[in-house]
Formats: structure tokens, C-alpha cells, sequence
């Protein structure tokens, strides 16, 4: 494979993961979302996080990082949420990535 | 895009609306994954997915026939997918669609390098590399034969890599 190749392969997995990474930051969303309104569970706390992140992931030309809350809070949240560890572990590796 | 209502269909205009969302929810994921490759911007991804779906649906009558409708979803998203590409061409904009996730410099000098191509060398290489498809596979989506495929994905590479040499 030639350089030229590799780096568009590497661009393209980059983008598809990104896309795989929203979708799924959407759908955490969405079942919080439901589950809350269905439940007295306090699971809205695990919104916030999610929406700061998706907000992020979703882009904008706005600097948000100054925007953002302190992401040792928001990693914490992220612990205490109940999602399963594969989610979690994808939560927190996209806060390290955020801008 | 859960459920039909979602992306603006009116349930009377299918056929049979539930072999329509029994196909929309098992191909959904395959065509916004196909739409993501080639347009690289979520939002992008799903109004060409769902405007494919929309076209689908408008011809469902005839292409829940076909021996493979899915044929015919990937090919309509890869043209919608190429419409939006020739739009943000034309204004030459940056808008929220062009925003991406954060992506690592190298992987921006490509997405930059990849903006300066056409819009049909872009959707090649994104099927080509982006998708692993091969010659024929790209020839039966796009309608042109796969010795044309292989010349156009050739010239494609070219021009790439001269732009991507200069953004590095």
C-alpha cells in the first residue's frame, strides 16, 4: 500500500469511527432520555455529560473548550452513569480528545 | 432516525409501509456508514441518507421487486452523498456540515487534500478505500464500466497526491 493510500485509509477509519462514536453518543442520549421520563431514576445527571460531548462531537465554530465543565467532573459523572464499561470507556476516551 | 415518522415520510405513500420500514431499519446503518465515508460530516451523512430513503420510498413499488433493493439504496446514497459534495463545492463555504470531530493533523491535511478533488474522485476513493470496494462493485453503484472505474480511481490518486503534497 502506498503512503498516499495509507493515509486515506487511516483518514477514512478516523471518520467512520467518529460517525460510529456519534451515533452511538446519540443513541446513549435517547435511551437516557426515555428512561427518565419512564423512571424516577436519577439518570438525568448522566445527560448533562453526554449532551456536552455530543454538542462537541456534532461540531462548532464556537471555542467551546472554555465552555466546557471541568472534565475531571465530567469524566466522574461519566464513571458513576450506568452504562455498561464498553460506553464508558468510550466516553472518556472522546473527553481526551476534545479540543 | 428511529422510526419513519422521523425522517418526514407519509405512511400513505408506501405501498406496504411495513416491508418498507422492515428494510429501512435493517439497511439504515450500512447506508449513513457509506454516506459518513464519502461526505466525512454526520449531518451530511444523514440528510443524504435520508433523502435516499425518500427516493427509495417514492420508487418502493418498484424496487422492493428487485432481487436486491440494496443495490439500489447504496447507489442513491452515493448520488446524494455527491450532490452534497458539488453543494459545498460551489459555495465553497465552511459551514457546521463541513465541522467534523477532532481528527489528528495528518488525518486533516488528507480531509483538506480531499476538499480540492472533484466531487466524483472524492466518492471514488471513499468507495475504493474508504469502503473496500472493489472495481465492479463501484462500477454497478456509480453506472459507468469498471475499465472506467479503474482509469478515473487512477487519475483520482494522482490528483490527491499532489495536493496532499502540498498541505504536508
Amino acid at each position: 500500500m502506498s503512503d498516499c493510500d495509507l493515509a486515506l485509509s487511516n483518514y477514512f477509519e478516523a471518520v467512520r469511527l467518529s460517525g460510529h462514536a456519534e451515533n452511538r453518543l446519540a443513541s446513549i442520549v435517547s435511551q437516557a432520555k426515555r428512561r427518565t421520563q419512564s423512571s424516577s431514576t436519577a439518570l438525568g445527571a448522566c445527560i448533562g455529560p453526554a449532551l456536552v460531548l455530543m454538542m462537541v462531537l456534532q461540531g462548532s465554530s464556537q471555542p467551546v473548550s472554555a465552555s466546557l465543565p471541568d472534565r475531571k467532573f465530567v469524566a466522574f459523572q461519566i464513571e458513576l452513569a450506568p452504562f455498561d464499561a464498553r460506553t464508558k470507556r468510550a466516553l472518556v476516551q472522546l473527553l481526551g480528545h476534545l479540543p | 432516525m428511529e422510526h419513519l415518522s422521523c425522517i418526514g415520510l407519509e405512511r400513505q405513500r408506501c405501498v406496504d409501509h411495513g416491508d418498507f420500514e422492515a428494510f429501512y431499519l435493517a439497511n439504515k446503518d450500512a447506508a449513513f456508514k457509506l454516506a459518513m465515508t464519502i461526505v466525512s460530516c454526520s449531518d451530511a451523512a444523514n440528510d443524504a441518507t435520508q433523502e435516499a430513503f425518500v427516493r427509495l420510498l417514492n420508487n418502493w413499488h418498484r424496487v422492493r421487486h428487485f432481487e436486491s433493493p440494496i443495490g439500489f439504496l447504496l447507489k442513491t446514497t452515493t448520488r446524494c452523498c455527491i450532490d452534497i459534495l458539488r453543494r459545498r463545492r460551489k459555495t465553497r463555504q465552511e459551514s457546521r456540515e463541513d465541522i467534523v470531530p477532532p481528527l489528528s493533523e495528518d488525518d486533516l491535511d488528507v480531509r483538506r487534500a480531499l476538499a480540492r478533488l472533484s466531487p466524483s474522485h472524492q466518492a471514488l476513493l471513499a468507495l475504493s478505500i474508504g469502503q473496500g470496494w472493489s472495481y465492479d462493485e463501484i462500477a454497478e453503484v456509480l453506472g459507468i464500466p469498471p475499465g472506467t472505474v479503474a482509469s478515473r480511481l487512477n487519475a483520482a490518486r494522482i490528483a490527491f497526491k499532489k495536493h496532499w503534497g502540498g498541505e504536508r
